[in-house]
Order: structure tokens, then sequence, then C-alpha cells
């Protein structure tokens, strides 16, 4: 048997060593697909083998033949077990407990064997500080550690000739410092690689003190880490009438509010549907948030004909998926539950009635342009849309349609409103379906109308009536009537201030004129007269 | 005792009930003097006694005077080549008054913005007028100015009542009802005496600068503009040395 020069074996498997370790952080940081997303459980146990270069002793294990007898020395090999614990963020607190060895065995022909047991066992509290943030898609997630700890160090020597047994153990204060790495195969499984350099004794010239290096795994479990927590949902619209659905398309009917806990920037998006109510999910698109800020998200949601399909008024619930991303993709999912009403249901909101103006519907659309390609344009002396407007409130008329309250719908305190074609349908309304029928007519026609609110403070229920432009300027009152309070003067939002004609509606089967002379009786008596405009009690809104 | 309290207290409610069905009485009538019922088309004749309402309207032609009686018992003189709304005899207060000017700026506001949450602007011109339309505007002022001057003449006779502030709402009215009117500032004059009267220096100066603008509008009475440009700028100096003396203080 030949002895090889034991240095020089050691340094050759140390170079090896080293290649083995490059080759396979190479390979992990080229394979993020392994698990890029870092150690995102709370809690892991590692075990590992180790080998531990004392400063006395090479690590290795030596076998030498010997004429006489055989030498086997096993030195600096080990293992030890790591619990680790995430404090915050990317700070772990990890315990470990270890034990490395040396043992030499001695035997010859004329002896018995003589065994030399040393070993130490540190018991190390410590911290831990992943050097990638949870947002670098890395499997390979390196760290540097610290600790202290005590170390028992004992040794144990059987000369079995002299049947001697010898024992000693003492224990030394000490740290550590190191780096390593681990490798990700998933959430709750790595491998790990590690280095570190023990002070035994807080001392680098004790003989026990020196490097450490390991390799091993880890099981980890525990909550994963959280890149954002929404801090509320927030509903800005409970109460969503089908008619508005195009304004819902502009505002936002919730806010979620995100805060980044990621501790580097993220980027959320946002999901929202109603089953059964909107058309398709929503996506907000991405929105970074900065490290350790807060967002509020606003929820759109995409409603179109499904939504005007609701008959009647029921619950429902906002789907809301929450994704960020950051090298983990985490979705959240939360619900928000609101009242969607029925397509005919009206808050009461004047400035909502416009919605349910349909001057585009076929139907409404034919009968108007029917009735007006009779009308001789130019001829007589009324002006043109006074005349126009007489034709269409008699064609209405004369398809039977009158006034009648709405139905009283239990548990539903909604007013209702029909559009012009319900109403032809149905062939009665009350005032808003009245206005509604009336104004869908006028517009299809290019008349400009506008609703005249009356909240009277004096009576219980409101009422509405209409008002449509009959283009001419003020001083032409009297080519309307010889009273000019028939007509009131106004801009309609055009930039022009010409005569607008009121309506009463309801007066529908009474005839134009009758309708007419009340609307602008009830004008001058509320509006004007009893101050309602400037009190605010009676409001006039255009019809876009 | 009883039977006589009931008898006070309905003989009490029944003339209230007459007074209140007709607030303003014709008292007296000179010359040609009508009225309008509500909104009817139709004038008849005024009579002394006969009750009006707050929407009737009367007229009177020229050389021609009215006097009515109001609800609180005083005397209303309405002059010749006048029209009145019973309802502008109303009180109103200058806090009243004011509101109704605000509410008028207001509304010019809100039609371009807040009556119209729900309109997207997408489409910059909507085609499709027909050639003539636009004579409805170009021939704005041509007809009607006739009225005006009743108008005027009622807020004259309102003014001079005491009812200021109804004045200067009817005057406002009228500049509403005829944007095109060449009154040679006229209206802005009576308008800028009435605030003057309410001891509102900053009105008062604008309407008689506007005045001042509207004289050159009717160059055809060139004596009466010169009368009443002498007028205005007499007012204004002695506004503007109102306003200097009220600094000093």
């Amino acid at each position: 048997m030949t002895i090889q020069p034991y240095s020089r074996k050691g340094r050759n498997a140390s170079r090896r060593r080293l290649v083995a370790a490059a080759a396979v952080m190479a390979l992990a940081v080229s394979m993020p697909a392994l698990y890029g997303q870092g150690i995102t459980r709370t809690t892991g146990l590692g075990l590992r083998g180790s080998f531990w270069k004392t400063g006395d002793h090479a690590m290795g294990v030596r076998v030498s033949g010997l004429d006489q007898g055989t030498s086997v020395d096993v030195e600096g090999a080990g293992g030890d077990i790591v619990f680790f614990s995430r404090l915050a963020d990317r700070w772990f607190l990890e315990g470990s407990l270890g034990v490395v060895s040396r043992v030499s065995v001695r035997s010859s022909a004329w002896s018995d064997d003589d065994v030399d047991v040393s070993a130490v066992i540190p018991i190390l509290l410590g911290g831990r500080f992943d050097l990638l943030s949870v947002g670098v898609r890395s499997a390979l997630q390196p760290y540097v550690c610290a600790g202290a700890g005590t170390y028992w160090a004992s040794r144990t020597s059987v000369d079995a000739d002299r049947v001697e047994v010898a024992a000693e153990s003492d224990f030394q204060p000490g740290g550590y410092v190191g780096l390593g790495s681990h490798v990700l195969a998933c959430d709750w499984f790595a491998l790990s690689a590690d280095t570190r350099y023990h002070f035994v004794d807080f001392s680098a010239g004790n003989d026990r003190s020196g490097y450490q290096f390991s390799l091993g795994f880890a099981f980890m479990w525990g909550q994963k880490k959280e890149l954002f927590k929404v801090l509320s949902v927030r509903v800005n619209v409970e109460d969503i009438y089908p008619a508005y659905y195009r304004f819902y398309n502009l505002v936002p009917i919730a806010t979620v509010t995100v805060r980044n806990t990621a501790g580097h920037a993220i980027e959320v998006s946002l999901r929202s549907w109603i089953d059964g109510v909107t058309d398709g999910p929503r996506h907000s698109g991405f929105v970074s948030i900065p490290r350790g800020e807060t967002r509020d998200l606003p929820v759109h949601l995409i409603f179109g004909p499904t939504l005007l399909r609701a008959e009647t008024r029921e619950p429902a619930v906002i789907r809301l998926e929450i994704e960020a991303r950051s090298g983990i993709t985490l979705t959240k999912s939360f619900n928000a539950q609101v009242v969607v009403h029925g397509r005919n249901a009206w808050n009461g909101d004047i400035d909502k009635l416009p919605v349910f103006v349909t001057p585009e519907d076929p139907e409404v659309l034919a009968m108007g342009r029917t009735v007006l390609k009779g009308d001789t344009a130019g001829t007589g002396p009324e002006p043109e849309r006074l005349r126009q407007a007489r034709l269409l409130f008699g064609a209405a008329a004369g398809k039977g349609v009158r006034y009648r309250s709405d139905p009283n719908i239990p548990f539903d305190r909604d007013d209702r409103v029909q559009t012009a074609a319900e109403t032809f349908l149905l062939g009665t309304g009350d005032c808003d379906d009245l206005v509604v029928l009336f104004a869908s007519l006028l517009e299809g026609a290019g008349i400009a109308t506008a609703f005249v609110d009356v909240r009277d403070p004096e009576e219980a229920a409101g009422h509405v009536y209409l008002m449509f432009d009959t283009g001419l300027p003020p001083d032409r009152w009297s080519e309307i009537s010889a009273n000019e309070k028939r007509s009131v003067v106004r801009d309609g939002g055009s930039g022009r201030t010409t005569l607008w004609i009121p309506v009463e509606t309801t007066l529908i089967q009474s005839g134009f004129d009758s309708a007419w002379k009340e609307g602008a009786a009830q004008y001058a008596g509320e509006a004007v007269l009893r101050d309602g405009l400037i009190e605010g009690w009676v409001k006039i809104i255009d019809v876009p | 005792m009883n039977r006589i309290i009931f008898w006070i207290i309905a003989g009490l409610s029944a003339f209230q009930c007459r007074t209140a069905g007709s607030a303003v009485l014709v008292e007296t009538v000179h010359g040609d003097v009508r009225v309008r019922r509500g909104l009817e088309e139709n004038w008849s004749k005024a009579r002394p006694g006969m009750p009006l309402e707050a929407l009737d309207t009367v007229w009177s032609g020229e050389a021609s005077e009215t006097v009515l009686r109001l609800e609180d018992g005083t005397r209303f003189t309405l002059g010749g080549n006048a029209i009145l709304d019973i309802g502008d005899l109303r009180r109103i207060t200058e806090k009243q008054m004011f509101l109704f000017l605000m509410s008028r700026k207001v509304e010019g506001l809100a039609a371009s913005d807040s009556s119209r949450p729900i309109r997207i602007a997408n489409v910059s011109v909507v085609r499709g007028a027909r050639r003539g339309d636009r004579t409805d505007m170009a021939s704005e002022g041509a007809a009607g100015n006739a009225g005006w001057v009743r108008e005027k003449n009622g807020a004259q006779a309102l003014n001079n009542a005491g009812l200021t502030p109804n004045a200067v709402i009817r005057l406002c009215r009228i500049l509403e009802r005829y944007p095109g009117l060449k009154d040679g500032g006229e209206i802005h004059w009576m308008l800028g005496r009435a605030f003057e009267s309410m001891n509102q220096p900053g009105r008062a100066m604008e309407a008689y600068r506007t005045a001042l603008e509207r004289i050159d509008s009717a160059p055809e009475d060139r004596t009466l503009n010169a009368e009443r440009r002498t007028g205005i700028e007499a007012a204004l100096g002695r506004l503007k040395n109102f306003s200097a003396s009220s600094n000093s203080e």
C-alpha cells in the first residue's frame, strides 16, 4: 500500500468541489423554471451533511496500510439540522444543532485497536438574510448568515492494551459567519449549499475554529409570503340600475385598496365581473405599486345587453380577482354584494331619466318618420317644430296611450320607467313614462327636449313634465302664441337662447293645446311665480 | 258665547277665502285698459272691481291709466302704453332678487356642464341641418321688438311704486326676451338707477357702463341719446366719488 501525499489530493478534491458547486449554481440560475419565486414559506427545516476543517486537522478520510497494522482516520465529518423561521420580509431566524467528529482507529499486529473519538457539537442561534428579494425570478436564493452559541467539544480515547478509556469535554462559546444558497425545487423543498466559518471561543486562533462546508436539503411550510394586502373593498354603487349602464361603464362601481407588503415594487391587476349580469370580466391592466405604498384600484364592470335583460330586482355578487406579480404571481379573490334592479327601475334622479329616452328605437323612429312624412314643411303660420310636436303628440294619443299610475310592486320602492316602445305596447304610463315617450318621439325628429322636474315642498308626490325647443329666438314669441307666458326663454346648452314650449304630457288624451296650456301654466306658476327654479325644487334637465 | 266665537271665526275664514282668490282688484280704469286671463290669448276690457289673479296680465293703451288695489290695501298705478303681469306685484325682497340674478348666471353655466353627466364627447359636430334653418337666428331682433316698450313702461311703473326689486327682475326678463334689443341703453340705464337706489354701486356702475356702450346702438335719436349719456356720466361720476370717499374712510 502506498501513501499519497494527503495535501495534494485534498487540494485537487477542493478544486473539483468548487467546479461542481459553480456548475450547480449556474444551472440553478439558468433554470428559473425550477421554482423562480423565492422562498415564500415562513418556516423550514433543513438537514445537511458537512465537513468541518478545524484549525489543527484537515478534512478527509485517511486509510494507511502498514506492515505492522492499519490506521483509519475520519476527520471533520458530520451533519447538522437547521430550523429557520421568517422574521420579516427577507430576514430569517435560524437555529442549528450539529455534530462534527474525528474518529481515529489504529490497529497493529501485536496490539489491540486504539480508538480516539473527538466531537464538536455546535448549538447555535442566528439570523439569515436572503440576498435576492422574492421579486427576483430565480431558483437560486443566496443568503448570508451569522450567529452565536455554544460549542460542546468532547474527546474519548480507548486504549485497548491498557484497557483504559479516557473522556473529557468542555463548552466553549463562539459564533459564525457564512454564506450559502438555496436552490428551490418548489415552494416547499430546496437543496442547500452552505459555507461558514466558526469562531470557537470567538477566536480564529482556536484549534477548533475553521470552515464548515455543508450540502443538504430543506423542507418548508407555513403561510406563503404575501405580496400585498387588501385593506378594504368599498362599494361605491350599491344599487345598479340597468338603464344607467353606460354611466356605470365610466364610473367605478367599487374601490379596492391594496397595500404593497412585498418589500419591493409589485404590479397588480384586477378582474371584476358579476355572473350573469356583466358581459365578461373586466381587466384593469397592471398597475405598479411602489414598495410599502397603498393604492386605490377602481373596480369597473362591463355592462351591456346582458344587464338590460334584468327583469326584477335581485341581489348580485361582484367577483373580484386581484393578481399581483413580481417573481411570485399571487391571486386573491374577494366578493362584494350589490343589488341589480330591473331594467325599468329608476332611482328618481331626474338627471338619469334621459337614459330611458330612445329616439333610435326602430319602432319610435318609424312612427315619427311616418307621421312627419305627411307634414308639409313651411306651410301655415305655425312654426315648424311646434307643428311637428303637435303632430307627434296627436299620433301618440291616436295609438290609445293614456295616463295610468305605476303598479305597486311589493318590497320594491323603485320608480318604474318604461321606454317609448314599452309604453306603446302597454298603452299606458305615468308622468315619467309619458315624458320619456314624447321626448323619444321629439328627439327622433331632431327636436331638443328637456324634463321639468317638480318637487313641490307643499306636495307629497313629485312630478315631471316636458318642454321642447322651438328653435325660435326669444323675441319671436308672438309667432308661437299671443301670450308670451306660453313659451319659456332658455338656453338648452346649445349656446343659443331660444323659446321652449312646456307640455303636460299626462294630458295626452286631452289634446296638444290643453297639454301645452297646462304645462305653461305649471311653469309660470311653480317655476316663476313661486320661485321654484330659484329655490331649487323645480329643475330643468336637458335630454342629451 | 261659543256661538259668537264660531261665527267670528267662520266670518274671518270666509273673508280670507274671498281675498285669497282675488289678491288684486281693478279699482279705476281710464281709457283703453285690457285684461288677459292666465294662459289665454285673448284680451277683455278691464272693469272696476274686476279681481285679478297672479297669472293675469293688464295692458294699457296710449293715454290710458288704471289703478289696482293690492292685497295689502296699497294702490298701484299703471300708466299708458304699458303691460304688467299681476304676478310682478308680489313683494320681492332684495335677497330674492339677487337669487334670481344669480340663478340666471348659474343656469348659463349648468347648461354646458352639470346637466349633462352622461354625455360622451366623441362627436365634434352633428351634420344634417337643412338650408335655411339658420334664418331663425339670423332674423333675431327683426320682429316682436315693439312689445318691449310696453314691458319697460310696466317695469317703470313697478319702480315708481317702490317695487324696485320687481322692476329689476322685469327689466332682466326684457333683456332675456329681446337679446338683440336696440334700446339705446335705456333698459340698462333704468337698471343702473334701480341698483343705485338699492345702494348697489358695483352693479349700478356695471349697468351704467353697459348703457353707455348701447347708446350708440340707436343712433337715430341723437337728442335723447345725448341727454341719456349726460345723465349716465353724471351717475358714474357720482358713484366713483362715492366709492372713493368710502375707500378713504
